[in-house]
Parts: C-alpha cells; sequence; structure tokens
C-alpha cells in the first residue's frame, strides 16, 4: 500500500494486468484442451484387419471341413492368456452321449441324434418314421400325444413336437454346454480386459473374423469338439497385420500336422459314460 | 537495482499501459462476452420459467390412434390381448394372436370416449367405420398402420441351437467313394449329405420368395426391377417361432416382450434395399450354405443395426480372380478412364456412381481412388 501511494496508483490497478494475463491463459488453455478433445482419433489404431479361419478335421482316412463350429478369438498371446487356456485345457468334458445317458435318455433318442450328428432335438425334423415302428423315440412319441390333444391336427403337433418335450431333453444339453462357456468367456473377458468374440465355421469349416483391432490374439473352441472317439482341443496364437485381408491365406487349423496348418489341436479320447439306471428305456 | 525494479514496474505507467493496451483491449473484450453469455443464459432461464408457469392448454387427444408408449397402455400385454385369441382357428392353421383385443380392454378405461356421440373416434383404432352399423374391423395386423415395436431375434443363439454336433463321413457305406453333393438353402435331404433328413437351416425363416419384391415408392432405380430369385423371404407371422416357443421354451408365446420391445413408430420400408441389387441368390453359381456370405450373421446377437455382412470378399472369390473373371478389376478401370463411368454389373445406378469403397480397390490389389483426383 505504501509503494502503491508512493507512486501515485492504486494497488488494484497494478496488479490488473497480471490478474488479465493469468485469466486469458486459463482460458486459453481451456480452449486447447477442448480442441484436442474433439479433434478425432486418426492414429493408426484406427487400422483394422482380418482372419480367414479354415478348420479341417481327419478321422480316419477322411480329412474334411468342420462344420458348424463356433471358434473363439481372445485378445493377447498364449502366455497371456496362460491361466485360461489352463483352465480350459482341464475342464472335465460332458459329451453328447453322456448327457442324454445321465438324463435317462432313451437309446432311440440317443441313436436318432447320432444318426444326424445333432447336438440338440432342434437339428433336424422329427418325421413321422421317427415316431411309429421300430425306429420310434418314445421321448418323441408321448410329445406327440400331449401335442394332439391341444392343437389341431397331428401333423402340425408333429411339427410342433419340441413343445412338449422335457426341458431337459429339449435344450439341457446346450444350456449345460453354455454355462461352461460363459465361464470361460468371462474368464477370458476378464483377463484380456476386452470383449471376446466368436464365429461359426460353414459347411466347409470356413469363418471369418472381421474389423479386427491390430494386435495378438488366441483362437480357441474353448469347449473341445467331438470328432469319433476323440475330443479335439485349439489353441493357438495368432497375429492381426494391418490391411490383413487374409482372403487368399487361411489360417489353417487341423487335429493332424502339415505344413500348411498353423494350428493343431490336442486330441484325447472321449469319456467313457456311466450308464444309469433309467437309460435304455 | 531496487530503483530499477521499481521503475521498469512504475516509472512510466503511461507508456507500460499503451504496451500492453492490446492484449488489454482482447482480453477486456473476452471477458465482456462471457459476461454477456452468462447475462443472455440467465435471461433466457427466466423467460424459461416464465413459459413454464404460463397456464398451459391441454392438447386436444387423439382417440383415434393408439400408442403402446402412452402410459397407461404399457401394461402386461395380455391385460388387453388375448393368445390365442377365439378367432385363430377360422384364420389360422395355429394357435395365434389373430384380432384386436375386445371391447372390454378399451371400455374398462375409455367409457367416456367409448360413448361419446353416435360415432365415436376411439372406434376407429380397430374398426374401419366408428358406426354401430358397420362392425368391420382392420385386418389384424394392420399393415397401414406404424409399427410400435421391433422384432429381437438373436441369429447367433439360434445358430447354435440348430448346429449339428459334426458332419458325416462323406464316404458312402456302399462304394466308400467320396460322394459330390451341392449344398442348398432348402430344408432338405439335399442340404447336406445324409439322404432323407430334413435339417434344419435358414431356411427356417429364410426360404424362396414366391413373388417378385414389389417397387419401392417412386419405383425401381434404372427400371431394374429384380425377380422372386433375387431375394429369400423374412417372417412375416409368428408360425416361424412358436414352432418352438409356443411354449415351453423361453421365450413363449404369452410373453410377447419377449422378442417385441417398444420402438419409435415407423413404417416398415416399402419394397426392398440393397447395395447389389443384381445379386440373385438364387443364380444356380450363388447357391451355397448362407454364411459362407453373410459371414458375420452367426455372431449377431439382436437386428438393431443388422446390416448386409456380406463382404467384398465373398464376391471376388469368383468376380475378380485371374483366369477366370475380372469384374470389379475391370470396372475400376474403366473409372480411371472415364471419372463419370457407372459400376452396373453388381449396381444400378444410385450405388454404381458413387466412389467405389477402398475395400473394392484394395481387392484389387491397388491404392483407393475418388473420382474427384481423376484427371
Amino acid at each position: 500500500m505504501q509503494s502503491d501511494s508512493r507512486h501515485g496508483r492504486p494497488g488494484f490497478t497494478r496488479l490488473f494486468p497480471f490478474v488479465l494475463t493469468a485469466v486469458a491463459i486459463a482460458m486459453a488453455a481451456i480452449l486447447l484442451l477442448t480442441a484436442v478433445a474433439q479433434t478425432p482419433n486418426s492414429t493408426p489404431n484406427d487400422a483394422r484387419g482380418v482372419i480367414r479361419l479354415r478348420v479341417r478335421v481327419k478321422t480316419g482316412e477322411t480329412t474334411k471341413g468342420l462344420s458348424r463350429k463356433r471358434f473363439f478369438l481372445i485378445p493377447g498371446t498364449l502366455e497371456q492368456n496362460k491361466a485360461l487356456i489352463q483352465t480350459i485345457e482341464q475342464a472335465s468334458i460332458v459329451t453328447r452321449d453322456c448327457y442324454y445317458r445321465s438324463i435317462g435318455g432313451s437309446d432311440a433318442l440317443i441313436k436318432w441324434l447320432q444318426e444326424g450328428d445333432c447336438e440338440s432335438v432342434y437339428c433336424r425334423e422329427i418325421e413321422p418314421r421317427d415316431l411309429e415302428g421300430n425306429t420310434a423315440v418314445p421321448e418323441f412319441q408321448r410329445a406327440l400325444v400331449a401335442g394332439e390333444k391341444e392343437l389341431p391336427s397331428s401333423d402340425l403337433a408333429r411339427k410342433w413336437l419340441t413343445v412338449n418335450l422335457p426341458e431337459n431333453v429339449r435344450e439341457g444339453f446346450y444350456k449345460t454346454r453354455q454355462r461352461e462357456l460363459q465361464r470361460l468367456i468371462k474368464q477370458a473377458e476378464d483377463s484380456a480386459r476386452a470383449k471376446v468374440l466368436s464365429v461359426m465355421t460353414d459347411t466347409k469349416g470356413t469363418a471369418f473374423f472381421t474389423e479386427l483391432p491390430i494386435g495378438t490374439y488366441v483362437i480357441s473352441n474353448l469347449l473341445p469338439i467331438e470328432s469319433s472317439n476323440t475330443s479335439i482341443l485349439w489353441n493357438c496364437e495368432i497375429e492381426v497385420k494391418p490391411g490383413d485381408l487374409a482372403h487368399e491365406k487361411p489360417f489353417l487349423i487341423s487335429n493332424v500336422r502339415d505344413r500348411t496348418v498353423k494350428c493343431v489341436g490336442k486330441e484325447k479320447p472321449l469319456p467313457v459314460c456311466e450308464p444309469t439306471k433309467n437309460s435304455g428305456r | 537495482m531496487k530503483e530499477q525494479r521499481s521503475k521498469s514496474h512504475s516509472g512510466n505507467p503511461s507508456s507500460s499501459f499503451s504496451g500492453k493496451f492490446p492484449m488489454l483491449l482482447v482480453v477486456g473484450a473476452f471477458l465482456v462476452g462471457l459476461v454477456l453469455m452468462l447475462l443472455i443464459g440467465n435471461l433466457s432461464a427466466t423467460a424459461q420459467t416464465r413459459k413454464r408457469r404460463r397456464p398451459v392448454t391441454p392438447a386436444r387427444i387423439d382417440y383415434s390412434k393408439f400408442s403402446h408408449t402412452t402410459e397407461k397402455h404399457r401394461g402386461e400385454c395380455l391385460t388387453c390381448h388375448k393368445n390365442p385369441t377365439p378367432n385363430w382357428r377360422r384364420v389360422r392353421e395355429y394357435p395365434d394372436v389373430a384380432d384386436y383385443p375386445g371391447h372390454a380392454a378399451c371400455v374398462s378405461c375409455h367409457r367416456q370416449q367409448f360413448f361419446k356421440g353416435a360415432n365415436p373416434e376411439v372406434c376407429l383404432v380397430c374398426h374401419l367405420k366408428s358406426s354401430p352399423r358397420d362392425d368391420r374391423r382392420y385386418f389384424f395386423r394392420n399393415a397401414a398402420s406404424a409399427r410400435q415395436f421391433s422384432i429381437e431375434f438373436p441369429h447367433d443363439k439360434h445358430q447354435d441351437a440348430i448346429a449339428r454336433w459334426r458332419r458325416p463321413s462323406v464316404q458312402t457305406a456302399t462304394t466308400g467313394r467320396p460322394r459330390f453333393t451341392k449344398a442348398l438353402f432348402s430344408i432338405s435331404s439335399a442340404g447336406f449329405d445324409s439322404p432323407g433328413k430334413a435339417y434344419n437351416n435358414c431356411t427356417i425363416c429364410h426360404s424362396e420368395q414366391p413373388t417378385p419384391p414389389g417397387p419401392p415408392a417412386g419405383g425401381w432405380v434404372d427400371s431394374f426391377s429384380p425377380d422372386a430369385a433375387t431375394f429369400k423371404s423374412v417372417p412375416v407371422s409368428h408360425a416361424s417361432c412358436f414352432n418352438c416357443h409356443w411354449k415351453s421354451q423361453p421365450p413363449i408365446s404369452t410373453d410377447c416382450a419377449g422378442c417385441h420391445k417398444n420402438a419409435t413408430p415407423h413404417i416398415s420400408a416399402s419394397g426392398v434395399q440393397r447395395i447389389s441389387m443384381k445379386f440373385r441368390h438364387a443364380r444356380e453359381q450363388h447357391v451355397a450354405e448362407c454364411t459362407t456370405c453373410h459371414i458375420n450373421i452367426t455372431k449377431s446377437a439382436t437386428l438393431r443395426g443388422l446390416k448386409p455382412d456380406v463382404p467384398i470378399t465373398s464376391c471376388t472369390e469368383c468376380h475378380n480372380k485371374d483366369g477366370l473373371r475380372l469384374d470389379v478389376a475391370k470396372e475400376l478401370e474403366a473409372i480411371d478412364r472415364n471419372k463419370d463411368f457407372v459400376c452396373v454389373y453388381c449396381h444400378t445406378s444410385n450405388i454404381g456412381r458413387q466412389d467405389p469403397p477402398a475395400s473394392h480397390y484394395l481387392i484389387a490389389g491397388r491404392e483407393a481412388l475418388k473420382r474427384k483426383d481423376i484427371k
């Protein structure tokens, strides 16, 4: 105050330019930060790649594409997903035949599923021959009788037959597998802190993962597939590079080693089913 | 030093002030602007408050229009709808919701509107005319009315549910020689290798179109009218769902919200929309398993955002292969020669005159170009 009065200027006037400068700098900084935050991210992180997966399985003398099987893409390397892979490899498998035996499924039902290589009753149409004669499936026959009581025709009761099947026959196997699958997916996503993608192979055993961020992934089927008398589990590392269309060179995976095969699955004999007291009805 | 410092600070106040004047002017203007903005914002908020306080005349309600989003209409679906409706045997081959709710559903709340005058407008929700002498109703559901729900359908779950364990051997039991088969969309034994077995696949819902699609509003682009073989059908009734979901298997037929989700009212797009209008599903060379080209469908958990998911690589396996055909590369070269060239092999001109996407250039092994950059 003393000096102010000595120079003939009040304190506020002397400090005013500095206050204004400070405010202006602060405002400029805010504007700059806002502008930076709104600038679209055009870093190379935007680059995307594609994996063309081709799965071939050798059973006996025959090698063929593995159709309609789901494969998963887990972000990270094999090393980074070590704990998950150990869990996958140590998980006990409930095979299709063992599941249906465990719920007391009839021999005819198991044969019907085996004949069509089906996982569930939704796999193919239930036909008149599945309802009468030596090949009749008792579970289907009971469902038909129930359906005929509430639906206008026997034909509709057959076509809508699954609506009268018990839950464990209808979707028990699917749900059992889904529970295990969801547990593994959750573990994978928690570990990778990213979403696990999945695709299903077509009849030729081909599937595409598209729009993939560049990086390293593990391709896995998480739950082993059943092939003849063995189960096969794949856990392989793959690198996705920028602009990788992969349309010419598929990532070939198989259960047998070959120079073109990039990933060989681990094969194990299927577990033997424990017969249940109700089986064979 | 002390004196010097003191001078530099305030020895010549007028010259120091004039030196900083432009900066002070800018900063001052900024601050004045800021104060003005705050004042205007405050004034506008006050005006809005005043506006809110003004007595509001209630808008006239149009009772001839029914909305499922009205608060009191958002109860359980079966409060009003019956499943199946009493008329289902006359109009359907299966138990279905085949009619509007009965009068009781409306009268329970709208007694006043229901008995208002000789021609109550509330009747027009379901009836063609508001008259006690004419009880005709719209077809259920009225295709002309806006849809108030979207459908939730997880393709991925359904793909899993119909999945087969593994394919049978391609060797025949009798000869032991490989058998050549052709995969089809149809639900028939020909679809897979096992004779006489009808496997469930995409055809359950997407079959051959019996008739050509109708033209869109404004007609077909380039007068190109696609035939029935161009597209596959989509489900239009509960028949495709109730065969599995009628009861037991959730979401069951009485759980309407299991599949129908409230949506902004919308009229279904008339006609078909497709980028490659000239692709025909039923062409012999195009007959394959759906997921061979629709590569993303098996991971689609919802219909929302579902768009054509066929990448160019599905086409160029045949249409851009050396020694076979070079349809993509040839049209890109045609654009090099004439930037106004319209790609017509797959597209109609509304698409064909646009810049080819980078994926097309990539597949032809070239750098992507924009038409405007071509000399």
